[in-house]
């Protein structure tokens, strides 16, 4: 039986659709090996928190600059300012009511299920694929499958672009999104980490990161002759966290460097096509495939 | 132990066993022989330990613990006088004992990772399987709640950032696994906190509107949720007379403008909410006057009421 790669998206729109555009270049890129692709779509539970939130969109703008994401604004042409202003919204809108968190947390998870169902797919047969804020949601919904069967039952999880390290400024206000892990309270960022790691079989759990993608590290752009990180929130995992990652399922994380350190590169070192077709990515799925990359 | 402890833990077991029941009603479990297996393969990692175990003392006593609690379910399901509740029951104790162990497990040596990924992945999914079904449910019943907690009141799209947050940080008011309580519904509070700016008309000694800024507790008559006979991945939704028609009432306090032709005053008011309609007894300390007041705590109403209501430019 062919092996059932799931897909999902991160922010701004998507059609329910979306998997086709990475079914293309997963084939392209693998013609021999056998797997369908199907796409996890939650698009529309997005918008149907955010329409239930209006006030998020026009208030939380202004909050957000006041982090300080207005040197951004200054870094970056307007349109990619408004994508990563975006990005950090619907990040900080995901994370800061545990309400909804949990609502979207269990929608997915239950689509995720059900598509497995009418797949006709193992869950020991399938492979997970999440890109940006698809990336945090997925360990999450594994996350919650594991607190409620004991442990996780996919073949693999391969996180693209994951902003699984960003740290909250106000961790009382907005959780970190390791922190909004279902069911890790008490725990700190390494405990989490750790007992997330531990859970994935040898070559199981992959996550790449690229180093100048603004979502999942802390780009440093040039600006007036010094390196300037535009965003005071730390966005990738500290070197500790890396190693620990290294530590408790190696060959875990991918890092690389693709891409202009350059304010108008951010959404290209960010897209899911560029991940998509980097050569970490191709061993890591041939891996989960049990295929030559 | 005191009667009062006994009594309390009965009751608590009483409990827990009618609410699982449906359940396992409806789900396979673990037979004797599956049960043996993991007892086979957990203790032969034991063996592979060190005799004193060093640095893999950690790893040790997940291991021997998880022994343990498989024991206990063997003879469970060994017993032909063991109802299959019970058996669901400790099948889901020893999975959260399972969850805390290995959350709380230290650094561990190479042998320690590797014997802990051979118990998680390979010997546990034989047990763990059967609580896949009992997942699913509780997924569907919990979005089920929330759709009608969050999603489908009177006047869904008046909430605020401030509502989502408050609801999400007082304790009463958040979904909490596992939790029982009389104002729960499979972890879901029925508890409610709003706060929004609003449309007040008074209804007594004069006919002036008022905007407030209102702050209200109240509590949703949630339905009973389980899964459809035909289809698990959909809620069957048994709503009684107070989920259906009333859903929710509650407790407001507000202050704001009231409009009396010359200028605003100050107006304060405590109410009552059934669904998007306040009753209100306003006060204005300008004028030391009370009066009754209504409101609704959606703006579209207002535009429905518009052609029938004088104040507001129809009769």
């Amino acid at each position: 039986m062919a092996t059932l790669v799931v897909v999902t998206h991160g922010v701004g729109n998507h059609p329910a659709d979306f998997a086709l555009a990475w079914e293309k270049i997963l084939h392209a890129h693998h013609p021999d090996a056998d797997f369908q692709v199907a796409g996890l779509w939650w698009e529309d539970l997005l918008e149907k928190v955010a329409e239930k939130f209006p006030i998020v969109e026009q208030e939380f703008a202004d909050a957000v600059k006041s982090f300080g994401f207005g040197q951004l604004a200054q870094l970056l042409d307007s349109s990619t300012y408004d994508q990563v202003r975006d990005f950090f919204m619907d990040v900080l809108v995901y994370l800061a009511m545990g309400e909804m968190t949990d609502y979207l947390q269990t929608a997915l998870a239950l689509r995720l299920k059900q598509l497995l169902h009418d797949q006709g797919a193992a869950a020991g047969e399938t492979v997970l694929i999440g890109h940006s804020l698809g990336a945090v949601a997925l360990p999450h919904v594994v996350w919650r499958e594991r607190n409620a069967i004991g442990y996780i039952p996919y073949r693999g999880l391969i996180l693209l672009a994951p902003p699984l390290g960003m740290a909250s400024p106000l961790p009382a206000v907005v959780k970190d999104p390791l922190a909004a892990m279902p069911g890790v309270h008490g725990m700190n960022r390494p405990q989490i980490l750790t007992a997330f790691a531990r859970e994935w079989a040898a070559g199981a759990l992959h996550l790449l990161i690229n180093r100048h993608d603004l979502i999942c590290a802390d780009v440093r752009f040039s600006a007036g002759g010094a390196a300037v990180d535009p965003i005071p929130v730390a966005q990738g995992f500290s070197n500790a966290e890396l190693v620990l990652l290294e530590r408790e399922c190696g060959g875990s994380v991918s890092c690389f460097t693709q891409g202009a350190a350059d304010p108008r590169q951010v959404a290209a070192n960010h897209a899911v096509t560029l991940y998509l077709q980097r050569p970490e990515f191709d061993a890591a799925f041939a891996h989960l495939l049990g295929v030559a990359p | 132990m005191r009667w009062r402890e006994i009594r309390v833990t009965v009751g608590f077991v009483a409990l827990h066993l009618l609410l699982a029941l449906p359940a396992a009603a409806a789900t396979a479990l673990p037979a004797v022989a599956e049960i043996d297996g993991y007892l086979v393969r957990v203790k032969g990692l034991v063996d592979q330990l060190p005799a004193p175990p060093g640095d893999d003392g950690e790893i040790r006593g997940y291991l021997t613990g998880c022994v343990e609690r498989a024991s206990f379910l063997r003879d469970l399901a060994a017993s032909p006088a063991t109802e299959q509740s019970l058996l669901f029951v400790e099948l889901k104790r020893f999975t959260a004992f399972r969850n805390t162990a290995k959350d709380g497990l230290g650094s561990l040596t190479p042998l320690g990772r590797s014997l802990l990924r051979a118990e998680n992945g390979e010997a546990w999914p034989a047990l763990g399987h059967y609580l896949m079904d009992d997942y699913v449910r509780g997924l569907v019943i919990r979005k089920a709640l929330y759709e009608r907690k969050y999603f489908e009141e009177d006047d869904p799209k008046q909430a605020n950032l401030l509502e989502g947050w408050l609801n999400s940080r007082f304790d009463f008011c958040r979904t909490r696994d596992g939790a029982q309580a009389w104002y729960r519904r499979d972890g879901v509070s029925a508890f409610e906190v709003t706060v929004r700016t609003e449309p007040v008309v008074l209804v007594t000694r004069s006919t002036d509107v008022a905007v407030v800024l209102a702050g209200g507790l109240l509590y949703n008559f949630l339905p009973a949720v389980g899964q459809d006979a035909g289809d698990p991945f959909r809620a069957a939704v048994h709503d009684d007379l107070l989920s259906r028609q009333v859903k929710r009432v509650g407790l407001r306090a507000a202050a704001g403008a009231v409009f009396d032709g010359a200028g605003p005053d100050l107006l304060v008011g405590a109410g009552v909410q059934v669904r998007a309609i306040s009753l209100w007894a306003t006060y204005q300390p300008e004028e030391t006057a009370w009066s009754l007041a209504v409101g609704v705590s959606d703006w579209r109403w207002l535009k429905r009421l518009r052609p029938i209501l004088p104040y507001f430019g129809g009769l």
